[in-house]
């Protein structure tokens, strides 16, 4: 099955098997209905049919939630929901389907029947914490669920409250994702990573943001560094939707900044200066910088000492970084291999570019997300 | 959390009727929270915030001008100015051409002590 979340068929080593359970936990606090969300809109559009149990907001909350994002709106015209709200604040229920999550054998029931009427792909649940505290016997009542030969997505906000109830969900999900929020000196950085998978997987931590697509990787800070004139504005404008530069006199005196955003990925772009007489720049921009792009002009191997100097400034050993060597359409060029040796960097990934036509550029930037977020 | 306080701080500036909108930036660059009006990038406003009060923080030192203060920029339909908000963090603020200009800085200076108990606790 899909799931439209970046990165994570990849962090598994292949997609998620069908029929299996999949648990998104998070702490209180944060609201994680969007990876649910964005999995079942995935299969809607690949024509699955999806049932959505909704126990913590009216189905028309659920949908207006789900219609903010600049998604197909027919296929989410196709969600088949199942009220689980509605009766709980005693009002009349909203959908053709319908629960009363405070009676589990008769709910349990109603969710098989409904499920095999609608020869349902897959069923969603928001949330379970909201099931178990409706009623305890649900903690027992969602292994009765297991027996449903179709995809669950269960959301579980875990509360804290009922260490047994979090393992026992824990224990009868064969995958669990899950989602972590950092407070880092006035960032607030959110992450996802898997806690459980039936085969091997990687436990990176993927760093995101929900945008009106919906769950995009997050990357907020990119240094672009090297040696004056090796192509760093050239190569920030070539790969940024929007970008400017403080430069003057055909040189960046400040900085360059642009970022990027589609196919699932929002990067921030920060170019540094080149000259030595504007090093003090790179102290004011190089904290918490996620990965390094270290450019250099190949053809000019007298200035590998600087951009190497310029690596270490910007702490580029510690965190990931890779090396574009650029102006490979120019006479004289290193290839680079050598551009490798000459530098020493007998580890690092070099990647040809010509950043003035865009050669490159991508696959650069690809590569150091890659090393970043982890993936193939 | 910060961030509703921040927001609070931000929208108090915008009550005094002297001040646009502000932004909270940290010092290498990266927005924190704004009310700049939506047209404008606030990315980009960040980045080059970040350079600005850096630069300027910079020359103080190199000319042996003692503490830095705030950075002022005059233009032709308003004033951009920015003060340090802490170690973590700097306050701009976008200022109507005919503001009073002690006013809008003893309001800012208010803000910024605010936002600096908030990132240093």
């Amino acid at each position: 099955m899909k799931t439209g979340i970046p990165k994570l068929s990849s962090m598994i080593k292949h997609d998620i098997q069908d029929g299996k359970i999949l648990l998104i936990t998070s702490p209180l606090g944060i609201d994680v209905s969007v990876f649910a969300k964005q999995i079942a809109y995935t299969n809607l559009k690949e024509g699955k049919k999806v049932s959505y149990l909704i126990l913590n907001k009216t189905p028309s909350n659920l949908i207006e939630s789900i219609k903010k994002f600049d998604w197909d709106q027919k296929a989410i015209e196709n969600l088949k929901i199942i009220d689980g709200f509605s009766s709980t604040i005693g009002l009349p229920p909203e959908t053709a389907h319908f629960i009363n999550a405070t009676k589990v054998e008769e709910s349990i029931e109603k969710i098989k029947q409904i499920v095999s009427i609608e020869s349902s792909d897959m069923l969603v649940v928001e949330d379970i914490s909201d099931l178990i505290c409706k009623n305890e016997k649900w903690i027992e009542g969602l292994n009765a669920l297991k027996v449903l030969p179709i995809s669950r997505i269960l959301v579980f906000t875990d509360l804290g409250l009922q260490p047994d109830a979090t393992k026992t969900v824990i224990d009868s999900s064969e995958y669990v994702l899950k989602i972590s929020v950092v407070e880092e000196r006035l960032l607030l950085k959110n992450y996802y990573h898997i806690v459980k998978a039936p085969e091997e997987f990687d436990r990176k931590k993927v760093p995101f943001r929900v945008s009106g697509s919906g769950i995009s990787i997050y990357v907020p800070k990119i240094l672009i560094t090297g040696p004056f004139h090796a192509g760093k504005s050239t190569f920030i404008r070539k790969l940024s939707n929007n970008s400017v530069s403080v430069d003057r006199m055909g040189t960046t005196i400040a900085l360059d900044h642009g970022y990027i955003e589609g196919n699932g990925l929002v990067v921030d772009l920060f170019g540094t200066p080149g000259q030595e007489r504007f090093d003090f720049m790179l102290d004011i921009l190089n904290a918490d910088t996620f990965g390094v792009i270290l450019i250099v002009d190949s053809t000019n191997p007298g200035e590998f000492e600087r951009a190497k100097t310029m690596l270490e400034k910007v702490g580029g050993y510690g965190i990931p970084f890779v090396v574009a060597a650029n102006k490979q359409d120019m006479e004289g060029a290193l290839d680079p291999e050598k551009v490798k040796e000459e530098l020493g960097y007998e580890e690092a990934d070099v990647i040809p570019t010509v950043a003035i036509k865009g050669i490159g550029v991508t696959e650069t930037l690809q590569k150091l997300i890659d090393k970043i977020v982890g993936g193939e | 959390m910060f961030k509703e306080k921040l927001e609070e701080i931000l929208s108090e500036l915008a009550g005094t009727g002297e001040i646009e909108a502000s932004a909270v930036v940290r010092r290498d660059g990266l927005m924190i929270e704004s009310n700049l009006p939506s047209k404008i990038n606030s990315k980009t406003i960040a980045a080059i915030t970040a350079a600005l009060v850096g630069t300027s923080e910079t020359s103080t030192k190199e000319l042996e001008l003692g503490e830095f203060m705030q950075v002022m920029v005059e233009s032709e339909l308003g004033k951009i100015i920015a003060v340090g908000a802490g170690k973590l963090a700097i306050l701009v603020s976008l200022v109507k051409p005919q503001a009073s200009l002690g006013f809008v800085l003893l309001s800012m200076e208010r803000a910024a002590k605010k936002i600096r108990e908030i990132s240093e606790g």
